[in-house]
């Protein structure tokens, strides 16, 4: 991946291309080359939708390779929704074509001078940006089905749904899995929004002719990659919980720690849960012909995610994940996992982001623009926000956007961005991650990895308290790193109990890379892009007062357990002392 | 009825497994510890609770020692597998990241009461369903009435087609019969489930 692809929508006479040696970006991958590009070309005051930012579409160091589980990929931007800098991170096809193809990042820079919409057309040959006004305001599986009728079907896509071409600040980037649908996102934060403002509809993919990326030392690598997938085959969570039940299979227990966000945030836990449970989802999905085993990208073998038929018999959508099922679920007071996969194949349609939306409709609900637990009108809902309506409009701007508009104080957002499916009076822990990570309340900030380490700066106890800003920043740390390298952060378990699967991975890195990288390294490349985020935010405006949770979390007490948050400012200060 | 039991083939077991997701009550030595109450009375495996159920709640609360965690009468016990993400890693018994959740960490009172007999109930979540849930269900569980009744009608169809017998109250009856049954508000039931083999019916001639 020695090359970044620039498309500039914004040149005079129309859209230009222009493809650049990687340069001072050698050595950066996934959220490391994103960030990087970001912090160093996008003015950290400049609007989200202007010409001055940029959507930066970036696969992990590893991706392209034999690496099992390698085909994440992160999407960069300075956030609508958040006004932060922003990465994304998504599954699917692209990741692992774009890293075949040579392309270290695709940089969408510029507005277009007209409001024509855009396809663009990427392989091995070159780049093509044609004008395509047929694709206007169509979901993003008919924008896929038409790229099949033109391209064929050895295609991969990344697409905006009617709300990124709305720019709506809830708006994800969609991008196509093993099956050519649409089904997985780039969502936190309004990335769909920022690739509307370019006037890009549409990215295909074609990687006809080329081949894996081959690594430095062949046989190290292969050896590597042995032992790494081992690892994760022969982990409980990696090679069995998660293929078996998929994401979802925390909902029982998250559920019985109380840190279940039931009824926006008012309580925490769901009577209905074992009607939504992992559990219960992989048995209606195997009943209908679904599958509960199944891989968002070639490559994967933790499998965890699926397919969720209707009751006839027919696909409808991918299988809901955990988020997916506590936003529309739970969060909204509704039990019904038909009704969860219809809003599921919504969300993937239009192209939102599935955490803000449910967020988003679970404050509607409190306002009163529907009931809680009533299904149909969370659909009706959505539908609001596909077509644009004025109500639609509000929800589109998310869950802050919404409650500012009808007057609701309960809103569960830190730099604008909502909170995911774990409440954080229950497990304080979480709510330092949200309150301190530069994305906003982001739950995937932060990853475990082996003690190792951790115990870099120090041993913490972990039954006392008092480690839990510790723990959050080396979590933070260790993230950032594995959001750099195209991993999925799902390898955290195995990496975090087996040492020999850790260092399966670094020595993936070395062996591909020509490296003598140690875990002091990993964690030092892990603070430098979390350096480049924090100093983004801080030049964007953003102090650390920002870096707190809404206050009424500090004031009601969540039940079961009756707990506030508890942090206090001074100790979520100290996260990022370094 | 208050003592049901059924004999399904494998394939209606499932259904009967959703109970235990739920909360099941069992009659067993209480005022003792996890460790013992699971694998003194309840026939687990030591090393299968110490690798396999990696998360584990009291009344809601983590357990990170099993050995110091007292159950009492009428406690709730839920057990998992590892879960997945930092979430997991949080929750996961005497864990690296038990800090981050250290305001719902079990913490024993430190009074001591001699063990007796009682009634505890329990949670069985994910892969643990399928592996300890057979078992539980074999030697009778305590579920609501009202929930065995919503749960038949849920499932009439697998009922009918795999149900191969059923006793209640210590009287046979046929699987149609079971259908019929109704149970008031607070009832209990002591439901078991015994997987069907080849060899019953011709026990049950001789």
């Amino acid at each position: 991946m020695d090359k970044i692809l620039r498309i500039n929508m914004g040149a005079k006479g129309g859209p230009e291309t222009k493809v650049d040696p990687i340069g001072e970006y050698k050595g950066m991958g996934g959220r490391g080359i994103t960030s990087a590009i970001l912090s160093r070309e996008v003015p950290p005051l400049c609007h989200p939708l202007s010409e001055d930012n940029k959507l930066v579409i970036a696969p992990g160091l590893l991706s392209g390779t034999t690496a099992a589980n390698s085909g994440r990929i992160s999407v960069g931007f300075k956030g609508p929704l958040t006004g932060t800098i922003k990465e994304a991170n998504a599954g699917g096809q692209a990741s692992q074509v774009l890293a075949k193809l040579g392309y270290a990042a695709v940089v969408l820079e510029g507005i277009p001078e007209d409001d024509r919409l855009y396809k663009v057309f990427i392989d091995k040959d070159g780049v093509r940006v044609t004008a395509d006004n047929s694709l206007k305001m169509l979901g993003n599986y008919a924008v896929v089905e038409k790229m099949k009728g033109e391209y064929g079907d050895k295609i991969c896509c990344i697409s905006i749904g009617q709300a990124g071409e709305m720019k709506m600040p809830v708006a994800s980037v969609a991008f196509t899995d093993m099956e050519l649908r649409p089904t997985r996102h780039a969502g936190r934060g309004g990335p769909g929004a920022v690739m509307g403002s370019k006037g890009i509809k549409v990215i295909v993919i074609d990687d006809k002719g080329t081949e894996m990326r081959k690594p430095k030392d062949h046989e190290k690598f292969v050896n590597a990659a042995k032992e790494f997938a081992a690892g994760l085959r022969k982990h409980a969570v990696t090679g069995q919980g998660l293929p078996t039940y998929g994401t979802n299979v925390l909902t029982n227990v998250i559920n019985e720690a109380g840190a279940y966000p039931t009824n926006n945030f008012s309580l925490g836990q769901f009577d209905n849960c074992a009607a939504i449970s992992g559990e219960t989802q992989v048995e209606t999905e195997k009943a209908r012909g679904g599958n509960p085993t199944h891989g968002c990208h070639r490559g994967c073998i933790m499998q965890c995610s699926g397919i969720y038929n209707d009751k006839d018999g027919n696909y409808l959508t991918k299988q809901p994940e955990y988020e997916t099922v506590w936003a529309h679920g739970g969060n909204c007071g509704i039990g019904d996992l038909d009704a969860i996969a219809q809003i599921d194949r919504l969300d993937d349609d239009y192209g939102v982001d599935t955490i803000e939306m449910g967020a988003t409709i679970a404050v509607a609900m409190e306002a009163g623009v529907a009931k809680f637990g009533d299904a149909q009108a969370a659909i009706n809902l959505v539908h609001e926000v596909g077509k644009g309506t004025s109500l639609g409009r509000i929800l589109g701007g998310g869950a802050a956007v919404t409650g500012k508009v009808f007057g609701i104080e309960r809103v569960p957002v830190v730099k604008g961005q909502s909170m995911p499916a774990y409440d954080p009076r229950t497990i304080q822990g979480i709510g330092v991650t949200y309150a301190t990570s530069p994305m906003g309340a982001d739950h995937t900030a932060g990853y475990a990895v082996t003690a190792n380490i951790l115990k870099v700066g120090g041993f913490v106890d972990p039954l006392k308290p008092e480690g839990q800003i510790e723990l959050s920043r080396a979590l933070q740390i260790a993230t950032a790193f594995i959001d750099s390298t195209g991993m999925c952060l799902f390898i955290a378990f195995a990496i975090l109990d087996q040492p020999e699967t850790f260092q399966a991975y670094i020595d993936l890195l070395n062996a591909f890379y020509g490296l003598k990288m140690t875990a002091d390294d990993v964690t030092e490349m892990g603070k430098k892009i979390l350096s480049m985020e924090l100093d983004f935010n801080k030049k964007a405006g953003f102090t650390a007062e920002h870096d707190r949770l809404p206050e009424y979390f500090k004031k009601e007490p969540l039940p079961p357990h009756n707990i506030t948050f508890s942090v206090s400012d001074a100790e979520l200060d100290r996260v990022f002392a370094w | 009825m208050r003592n049901i039991v059924f004999t399904v083939e494998e394939t209606a077991m499932p259904i009967f497994l959703f109970f235990v997701q739920r909360e099941f009550g069992i009659d067993t030595v209480i005022n003792c510890s996890v460790h013992s109450l699971l694998c003194d009375h309840l026939g687990i495996e030591s090393d299968y609770l110490s690798t396999r159920i990696q998360t584990i709640f009291l009344n809601g609360e983590t357990v990170d020692d099993v050995n110091l965690t007292i159950v009492g009468e009428g406690d709730r016990l839920t057990l998992s597998a590892a879960m997945p993400g930092v979430l997991g890693a949080m929750l996961r018994k005497g864990g690296h990241y038990a800090a981050m959740r250290s305001s719902i960490s079990h913490k024993e009172s430190g009074v001591t009461v001699a063990s007796n007999g009682g009634r505890v109930n329990l949670k069985l979540f994910n892969l643990i369903i399928g592996e300890l849930g057979p078992n539980f269900l074999d030697r009778g569980i305590w579920v609501k009435g009202k929930d065995l009744k919503a749960l038949i009608e849920r499932n009439k169809g697998i009922i009918e087609k795999g149900c191969k017998g059923v006793f209640a109250d210590g009287k046979e009856y046929e699987c149609h019969q079971a259908l019929q049954w109704n149970w008031d508000e607070g009832d209990e039931v002591l439901l078991q489930v015994k997987v069907y083999e080849k060899g019953d019916e011709k026990e049950k001639a001789e």
